[in-house]
């Protein structure tokens, strides 16, 4: 097996409850969590991350840069476009679940989330 | 489950990298092509010891390249088994030869 | 694991309140006229934000009303609803029933059921009109549990409800319906380019089914297609040629696999059916021009078969690793701070000094977990982590100078001295700026106040907000929400009419409040302004005498009898109503002020409005100030009060007939105190000012200028601030006290009360004896 300590998971929430939650739960499963708090600054950190995250977990609704503008971003990026990224959020519109395929997302995690089923989540994508 | 691989005699050696994602693929398939062609018609062996992932696209490649491995990681044995292609391990794998 | 959730929880509480002031200047926004499409989103992820917490931490309540609220916004933000008048007020009412629930969850006082119902009845006929209402309850899974609000009984995993990776969403039960359920199901899948562009990957969906096969306490039994597979130097590196065919146990629902492919559901083909996978014929092949032959065994043709070697039989392959392997250990470690990377960072701060006796105790010890931390720019922490690498630098070199005995040391050192103190007040002001927060923060919490006011008191009034972003320090922040929400309530209760009067006086009906902030001359200023009546003098003179707090015959002047409002024991309105009377006067709100360091004063005009204004110190810590000699000792003027020094003749002295001396600087006429009579340090009698005086000129907020006489300026410094009154006892004329560089113990002068006590003069009246200190 794999260990996982050197699995980094980039993040993206405004919420920094979501956030906190997000990197205990992940760190706990022993992942290297980077953090940002919008699409801009996910995309920041993305491109600080150096080795780059295996994969990206993003909220949809955010100030400046929303999830589908985050994940259409890095789909047009040579060195991230196939990086995983699993939308994490409160919706269960069709319409946006539309959208978010249409910009690329790998999967779609409902909040609220326990950290088995982010966990699961991210496995099945990375593994 | 065979897991006898050998080298040939004579064969030349490819060492294929650690992680062969969907991004691995295009490298991957210029590496066994550039190495195909050093081998000069001889037969191309891969070592595939170092390998930590495989992927779909990265798999068809493998098998397309209709090579033999001369060691194989624990992640490529998972890897064949998941995807259903143990059978390739150690028997090269036919392919659609189209007449361009 | 209770210590962590806890901290999460106050995360939580922290960004709720952050999200609600959001949603407060995003509803104000909207009320001015500002429809455009970024307020409305910031207005709906407050909300959203909100609800997506509440839910992590079962609270059922919020997540709730919030849902409901959220699709109101929705409608609103999609157009199908137009933000007129009612219905941003429908929204307001929402956002204090909101505000209110979160207060509930933080442990606060419960919210009135009747309440909520009444918001969500208006809010649901907002969106009721478009499609069938979402039914509230849609988003709340059927085993969602209400948790208690103490928190405790939350699983290590945050939250109670469990939730699938794959929401589906669009159950595509194609075939297999009336199946017979006893025979493995046969899925064939072939993906598409767009899954691998997606960041997926045909391995992932096999481990999904694999696991499928292992929650069904059987195996899968995958094989794949590779009849489609071209030779390495005609294979397209990104397009997939590869199909699988996965038989499963007869147990797994077919439900259960739409979920695995749901979400590839448009770039992959898939065929599911029930039936045997050992046969090529039943299965319904890979979607994509169909292979003649679906499984390996048939894909090895003769012709292509280069090797001569029949593929041997295909093992199935048996599942490895179910989920609970992967699952995150149970072992809970000790959680570290919460380190929030995006904006800020948290810094803990010292709980500030204990309030007084005012709050109960329980809302004390709120107010404490409240107050733990506060989030600054890191930008901010970033210049005083640079400072303070200077400062160690400098102090460096100030040992190394400090060990030399040349003859340049002495004046090397005097250099470095005077650099350090440079540093030392870059690094005082980093951290006022830490610590410095905008009043803005309370001041969007005052349109609640407002608002609540006008719906007690039946009136009509608009608070207008300006100014927010003057920063002070954050312990002020905290103490001047109690005020000013006493002054904001008085002001809509007494300061403006009722909406039948402003309409008499030709005024328009809705009463307008104005509340801002601005920095002058090193402190805080903040105003409260109505455009109401105006004081009512004769009534408020004759409350006065009514309870004895001024005499039946005493003359006042107009600013006393304003004045008199602050006096304990008043108040104006003929019935203790709702509002205002709280058992709090204004006399509480003046202590408050003061024991701030604050001063306040009132304006008012007939017919016009009321005007109150505060003038507070930036900090608690700190000021600069002016050394000067009074009768011997050292007394400190701050700085920020001083507007000029200057010597003069006596010969521009002039006495009036009263015996008070004035002064002419450049045309100018003003009152002459001098310091060491005023405080009562020297015998008035028998002094004389000098041929030449030092003097100071000093304004207070008012802009009332004296000139006061001392003996000396000796110097220039920052000085710390200790409380007289905590120390000793609060002295009319004298701020605080602070402590010299050589040890001894020097006055802070309370510049507007002297200058307040000459005005006072100056009118006739006798001025409080300010002569304290002396005894």
């Amino acid at each position: 097996m794999t260990t996982q300590q050197e699995i980094r998971v980039l993040t993206v929430d405004d919420s920094p409850t979501i956030q906190i939650m997000l990197r205990k739960a992940l760190e706990e499963a022993g992942y290297n969590v980077i953090q940002g708090c919008d699409g801009v600054e996910g995309l920041e950190k993305l491109q600080e991350a150096a080795p780059p995250p295996a994969v990206i977990i993003t909220d949809i609704n955010m100030p400046r840069l929303d999830g589908f503008g985050l994940i259409e971003a890095v789909r047009k990026q040579e060195a991230y476009k196939h990086i995983p990224i699993l939308v994490l959020t409160t919706e269960s519109d069709p319409e946006k679940k539309q959208r978010a395929r249409q910009a690329g997302a790998t999967g779609w995690i409902v909040k609220p989330f326990s950290a088995e089923a982010l966990v699961a989540a991210i496995r099945r994508v990375t593994a | 489950m065979a897991g006898d691989f050998s080298a040939i005699e004579g064969a030349s050696l490819c060492l294929l990298p650690e992680r062969l994602d969907t991004a691995a693929a295009p490298a991957l398939k210029a590496l066994l092509e550039q190495s195909k062609a050093q081998a000069e018609g001889g037969v191309l062996q891969l070592d595939a010891t170092q390998v930590t992932y495989v992927g779909g696209l990265c798999l068809q490649i493998l098998l397309a390249s209709q090579c033999s491995f001369v060691g194989v990681s624990e992640a490529v044995r998972e890897a064949y088994g998941l995807f259903g292609v143990n059978a390739y391990l150690t028997a090269p794998c036919a392919v659609l030869e189209k007449k361009a | 694991m209770s210590d962590s959730m806890d901290e999460i929880l106050l995360v939580f509480f922290q960004e709720c309140d952050e999200q609600l002031q959001e949603l407060e200047r995003g509803l104000s926004a909207l009320e001015g006229g500002e429809t455009d499409h970024d307020t409305i989103n910031a207005i709906f992820r407050a909300v959203h934000s909100i609800k997506g917490g509440a839910a992590s931490f079962g609270l059922e309540n919020l997540v709730r009303f919030a849902h409901i609220f959220e699709t109101s916004l929705d409608a609103l933000r999609s157009g199908r609803v137009q933000p007129t008048h009612d219905v941003i007020k429908i929204l307001l009412k929402a956002m204090d029933v909101l505000s209110d629930l979160v207060t509930e969850a933080k442990g606060g006082a419960g919210v009135d059921a009747a309440r909520v119902a009444e918001s969500q009845t208006s809010l649901e006929t907002l969106h009721a009109k478009e499609d069938a209402p979402d039914s509230a309850d849609s988003l709340i899974p059927a085993d969602f549990e209400p948790v208690a609000f103490d928190f405790t009984p939350v699983p290590i995993d945050f939250e109670p409800v469990p939730v699938s990776f794959d929401f589906g969403d669009e159950p595509t039960t194609e075939g297999g319906d009336g199946a017979d359920t006893a025979l493995p199901i046969q899925v064939t899948f072939c993906p598409h380019k767009a899954l691998y562009e997606r960041g997926d990957d045909a391995r992932n969906l096999l481990i999904g089914l694999r696991d499928l096969a292992a929650d069904a306490q059987g195996e899968a039994e995958i094989r794949c297609d590779v009849s489609h597979l071209p030779v390495l130097t005609e294979i397209e590196a990104s397009e997939p040629c590869l199909s699988w065919c996965v038989v499963l146990p007869a147990t797994v629902s077919e439900d259960s696999i739409h979920a695995v492919f749901d979400w590839v559901s448009d770039v992959c083909d898939i065929t599911i059916s029930r039936g045997t996978g050992s046969g090529p014929d039943d299965g319904g092949g890979a979607g994509k021009p169909q292979p003649e032959h679906s499984t390996p065994e048939d894909a090895v043709e003769p012709e292509t078969d280069v090797n001569g070697v029949v593929a041997p039989e295909v093992e199935p392959v048996a599942a490895v690793g179910s989920p609970a392997s992967f699952s995150a250990p149970l072992v809970v470690t000790e959680v570290q701070p919460p380190k929030i990377e995006p904006a800020g960072v948290k810094v803990n701060l010292a709980a500030p000094p204990a309030v007084s006796g005012q709050k109960g105790e329980r809302g004390a010890v709120k107010k404490r977990v409240e107050q733990a931390s506060i989030r600054v720019d890191l930008q901010r922490v970033d210049e005083l982590m640079d400072l303070v690498g200077e400062l160690v630098i400098a102090q460096a070199t100030l040992e190394t100078v400090g060990l030399q005995h040349d003859a340049n040391s002495e004046q090397e050192m005097a250099r470095r001295i005077n650099s350090m103190r440079t540093l030392t007040r870059d690094i005082q002001n980093a951290v006022m700026a830490v610590r410095a927060q905008p009043v803005g923060s309370v001041f969007q919490r005052m349109q609640r106040v407002v608002r609540e006011a006008c719906s007690l008191a039946h009136k009509d009034v608009a608070l207008v907000v300006e100014g927010e972003d003057t920063e002070v320090d954050r312990t002020l922040v905290e103490k001047l929400s109690d005020p000013l929400t006493h002054m904001l309530r008085n002001a809509v209760d007494h300061g403006v009419e009722a909406p039948e009067a402003r309409l008499a006086a030709g005024k328009l009906e809705q009463g307008r409040i104005l509340l801002s902030a601005s920095h002058r001359s090193g402190r805080i200023l903040i105003t409260i302004q109505d455009d109401g009546a105006g004081i009512n003098q004769a009534r408020v003179l004759e409350i006065a005498v009514k309870r004895g707090i001024v005499a039946p015959d005493a003359t006042l002047s107009e600013d006393e009898i304003n004045n008199l409002i602050f006096a304990p024991g008043f108040s104006t309105a003929s019935s203790v109503s709702d509002l205002s009377g709280r058992g709090v006067g204004m006399d509480v709100v003046k202590q408050a002020i003061l024991g701030l360091g604050g001063r306040i004063s009132i304006t008012s005009v007939p017919g016009k409005g009321t005007t109150f204004c505060l003038s507070l110190p930036l900090t608690l810590a700190v000021l600069d100030g002016m050394l000067v000699m009074v009768a011997g000792t050292t007394m400190v003027v701050p700085v920020s009060s001083v507007v000029e020094t200057l010597m003069v003749h006596k010969r521009d002295m002039y006495t009036m007939p009263d015996g008070r001396v004035v002064i002419s600087i450049r045309g100018v006429c003003m009152p002459l105190l001098v310091l060491a009579t005023e405080l009562g340090l020297q015998e008035a009698k028998g002094y004389s000012i000098p041929e030449k005086a030092v003097i100071l000129v000093v304004e207070s907020e008012t802009g009332a200028r004296v000139a006061l006489v001392v003996e000396d300026i000796k110097d220039q410094a920052q000085v710390v601030i200790k409380s007289m009154e905590k120390n000793y006892r609060q002295i009319p004329g004298v701020s605080a006290a602070t402590i010299l560089g050589d040890g001894s113990v020097s006055l802070i002068l309370d510049v507007p009360a002297l200058v307040a006590s000459t005005t006072e003069r100056a009118d006739g009246r006798l001025a409080e004896p300010a002569s304290g200190i002396a005894a």
